[in-house]
């Protein structure tokens, strides 16, 4: 018959525990591969729309219509602020950073608006032309996604447990970053 | 002991109590794969119905059927089925089979449910998020089905809903209003569930491995679940982009996918400078991979029951993992292949063509191995068996026209032709329909405690193969003779119309095949209830599901952490008391 013997020490807990500084353990490997492996698909997203933008830029005249206005600098500005206040959140397992990051989210979302109003005062619209189709979609799809961190954001400050912050801080970094790209990939 | 198991295993591992929370809204793994099991049951028995009526259509095109058009009015005009609802009826075929059977019985249904067990884990990584991905893909089932019953009905752009066809909305056509938004809507959904799925798949492979279950001794099966997951996790997402933007030319103007000064129905569109190819690509970048998510699962099943069967390790596993990386990592770059026919640059052409079949190296390795393994094995010829046989049988068949297929100066002519789909219909309906046969007759003692009958198993795995190659072998040679593929009808060509003998074959062939079918429902329904009563081990097999009660209990291994020792196949050992040793065993007593 099988030999079942009895269970050694559980090989994933000396990694998963012990990094407890009073706001509980830290991220598990397990829920951290989760998040990174939903990072993961959210590029291969995003980088399928950036490659149909690259390709489509190619397809005809009348491409470029949206031009980098000063909102969308201050926005990145506010963006990549919060990822500063993020980080210091999540070192100092800090409850006002933590909101501080919040708020410049909500801030963040808010310009976005902000720039959609001021493109449609323009007239242009969701499909007055190809580039700024897709400005509507790549802002919007990214701002649907910092959304959810918002709402990650306002469950973390609740519990204020440190796994969370972790998990978090991942997931807010990544949009920063991703935003970033998108700017680059827009305007460039 | 006991005080043991209740500490370290309070994370929710107490069965639950309740029909809804057990059987409903279970996080259970193994719920969850038999649930994906029944659905993806149903949309077989729902695919086939279509397919026997189009089968109807090609081959007696003029006949009328009162009873049909008693149950589609709209459809059956007269009696005889109206060409547009051909159309719609071969869209949620290909549908239906490509995503709610093929993609979900394989992996998310057998996956589910074998997966923790093989490497030793109580449940996946994320049960709650696992039962969520179910409820999400049944819903997108949901949405789909509702295609049927709108203004219009249900979209006649095929599987892969080329635009413009699929872009322009009502004017462009029946079902392509309502019953084309809600066919994305259907899919947007349905990627969204898979890709959430193989998250889970991948983390419990990479995170929940029981002790001493290395990367490699992990047994075949769970290779082929997490590299179809990993494809999953990067293909499915791209196909979410690309409907939403197809949806957004639908419903907001946009113009992504439709170029300018369209005249459709007589009425001039004013989209403007977007183009239809566009959408080809970002479908088959993520229809060619979908292919392998298909077939993956399937791949490592027949190499576990080879193995199992011949009663012999199988050959060269390290050759078979990497093979099953690679056929992953070369899916990604191939989906060119596709395109041939649409006016892309013949560099462009060859360099798809070069790429595609280099797929045939790591392909060509794995047929061997599975010859190599059986080649002076004692082989069991179980119903199991047979049809991972019939697997390796399809893979080969339906391999050799992809290599066709895959020159782009052959393509253009077979392309859209018949030719193409007895190639897909081999390799990918019928080689991944078999691994969910084997898989069923091999893991059914597991799940149910009972074993299958193996005679009626065995007599449909005969009606079934004879049944198949008869319908897809002739299709060879309808499209090698140009006939299309998407059209209702071919009596009206007058170079086809020799060939309706051979069309009138393939139809009652399928229909043989459609009701041997009954043959395998009867004997799935029968055996859970009446079948011979299965041992723990049903197959004297190696790998962690034979080591626990069969059906297992709810956190899988009980009081007990399984500990492994050694290979998933260890078939045969030499000294060895019996002929196969389990992964758990730690010592051999050999030698005397
Ligand atoms: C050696 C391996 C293979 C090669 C070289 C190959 C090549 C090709 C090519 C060139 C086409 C395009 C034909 C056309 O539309 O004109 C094609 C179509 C197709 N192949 Fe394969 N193939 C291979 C294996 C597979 C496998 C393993 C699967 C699925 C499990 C598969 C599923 C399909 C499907 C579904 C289509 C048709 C899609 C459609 O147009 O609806 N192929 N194949
Ligand atoms: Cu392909």
């Amino acid at each position: 018959m099988a030999t079942i013997v009895a269970p050694p020490p559980r090989a994933s807990l000396p990694r998963d525990m012990g990094r407890d500084g009073g706001s509980g353990p830290g991220a598990s490997i397990t829920h951290r591969t989760g998040v990174m492996l939903g990072l993961a698909a959210v590029s291969m997203m995003f980088i399928g729309l950036t490659s149909a933008y690259v390709v489509s830029q190619g397809l005809g005249p009348l491409w470029k219509q949206v031009h980098l206005s000063p909102l969308i600098g201050i926005n990145a500005a506010v963006l990549l602020a919060s990822g500063y206040a993020m980080e210091r959140a999540r070192r100092g397992i800090s409850r006002g950073w933590l909101i501080g990051t919040l708020v410049l989210g909500v801030a963040f979302l808010a310009g976005q608006v902000g720039v959609f109003r001021q493109l449609a005062d323009e007239g242009l619209y969701l499909s007055t032309g190809r580039q700024t189709s897709f400005y509507y979609v790549l802002a919007g799809l990214h701002g649907i996604h910092i959304l959810g961190g918002v709402t990650a954001l306002a469950w973390a400050a609740v519990g204020m447990k440190r796994s969370t912050l972790e998990l978090t801080s991942l997931y807010w970094h990544f949009m920063g970053g991703l935003w970033l790209y998108l700017l680059l990939v827009i305007f460039l | 002991m006991s005080s043991h198991a209740s500490t370290s295993h309070s994370t929710g591992h107490a069965a639950p109590q309740g029909f809804i929370r057990k059987y409903v809204f279970s996080t259970d793994h193994k719920v969850i794969g038999i649930q994906y099991i029944f659905l993806g049951l149903f949309s077989a028995i729902l695919g086939t119905a279509l397919s026997m009526m189009m089968r109807l259509r090609l081959a007696w095109p003029g006949s009328q059927f009162p009873l049909l058009e008693h149950i589609f009015p709209t459809g059956f005009p007269g009696g005889v089925m109206s060409p547009e609802f051909y159309l719609a009826v071969l869209t949620i075929h290909g549908t239906i089979m490509v995503f709610f059977l093929l993609t979900t019985v394989p992996l998310s249904g057998f996956g589910n449910y074998i997966l923790p067990i093989q490497i030793g884990a109580r449940d996946m990584a994320f049960p709650v998020l696992n039962m969520l991905s179910y409820w999400t893909t049944v819903v997108a089932l949901m949405v789909l089905m509702a295609s049927m019953f709108v203004e219009g009905g249900a979209p006649i752009s095929g599987w892969t809903a080329y635009p413009p066809l699929s872009a322009l909305g009502k004017i462009a056509g029946p079902g392509l209003g309502a019953g084309q938004t809600l066919w994305i809507a259907s899919i947007a959904i349905f990627c969204l569930a898979s890709l959430l799925t193989a998250l889970n798949f991948i983390t419990t492979t990479l995170n929940m491995r029981a002790a001493g279950m290395s990367l490699m001794r992990m047994p075949l099966t769970v290779w082929a679940w997490f590299t179809a997951s990993t494809v999953a996790l990067l293909a499915f997402p791209v196909l979410l982009g690309g409907g939403i933007l197809l949806l957004l030319d639908r419903l907001a103007g946009t113009s992504f996918f439709l170029a300018s000064g369209m005249v459709v129905s007589g009425k001039v569109m004013t989209n403007s400078g977007g183009s239809p190819i566009l959408w080809q690509h970002l479908f088959w970048f993520f229809g060619h991979p979908e292919v392998y998510i298909i077939i993956l699962p399937g791949m490592g099943i027949t190499s576990h029951i080879i193995s199992t069967f011949s009663r012999k390790p199988i050959f060269a596993y390290k050759a078979m993992v990497a093979a099953i990386f690679a056929i992953g990592f070369i899916g990604f770059i191939v989906w060119g292949h596709h395109m041939f026919a649409s006016g892309m640059s013949p560099l462009v052409g060859m360099v798809f063509s070069v790429l595609t079949l280099t797929v045939g190296v790591p392909s060509a390795i794995k047929v061997f191995n599975w010859l190599a393994t059986l080649w002076g094995g004692h082989i069991r010829c179980t119903a199991s068996m047979l049809y991972a046989l019939g697997f390796v049988s399809f893979f080969v068949t339906g391999g050799v026209t992809g290599l066709l297929l895959a020159q782009p100066a052959i393509d253009v002519y077979f392309h859209d032709t018949y030719f193409v789909v007895a190639h897909f219909h081999i390799i990918m309906g019928l080689a991944a329909v078999f691994s969910i046969f084997a898989a069923l007759h091999f893991w059914f003692p597991k799940m149910f405690g009972r074993y299958m009958s193996e005679t009626l198993g065995k007599v449909h795995f005969w009606i079934t193969i004879t049944g198949v190659y008869s319908i897809f072998i002739p299709m060879h040679f309808l499209g090698m003779a140009g006939a299309p593929r998407r059209y209702a009808q071919f009596t009206e060509f007058a170079y086809l119309s020799k060939l309706q003998p051979l069309t009138i074959h393939i139809s009652w062939a399928a229909f043989v095949v459609g009701a041997a079918q009954l043959i395998l429902l009867f004997n799935i329904f029968r055996s859970m209830r009446w079948g011979k009563r299965a041992p723990d081990n049903a197959w004297e097999a190696t790998t962690l599901e034979w080591v626990i009660p069969s059906p297992p209990p709810h956190d899988n291994f009980g009081d007990m952490e399984p500990v492994v020792y050694r290979g998933p196949y260890e078939f045969s050992v030499p000294g060895a008391k019996a002929d196969f040793i389990l992964q758990t065993e730690q010592e051999v007593e050999g030698g005397e």
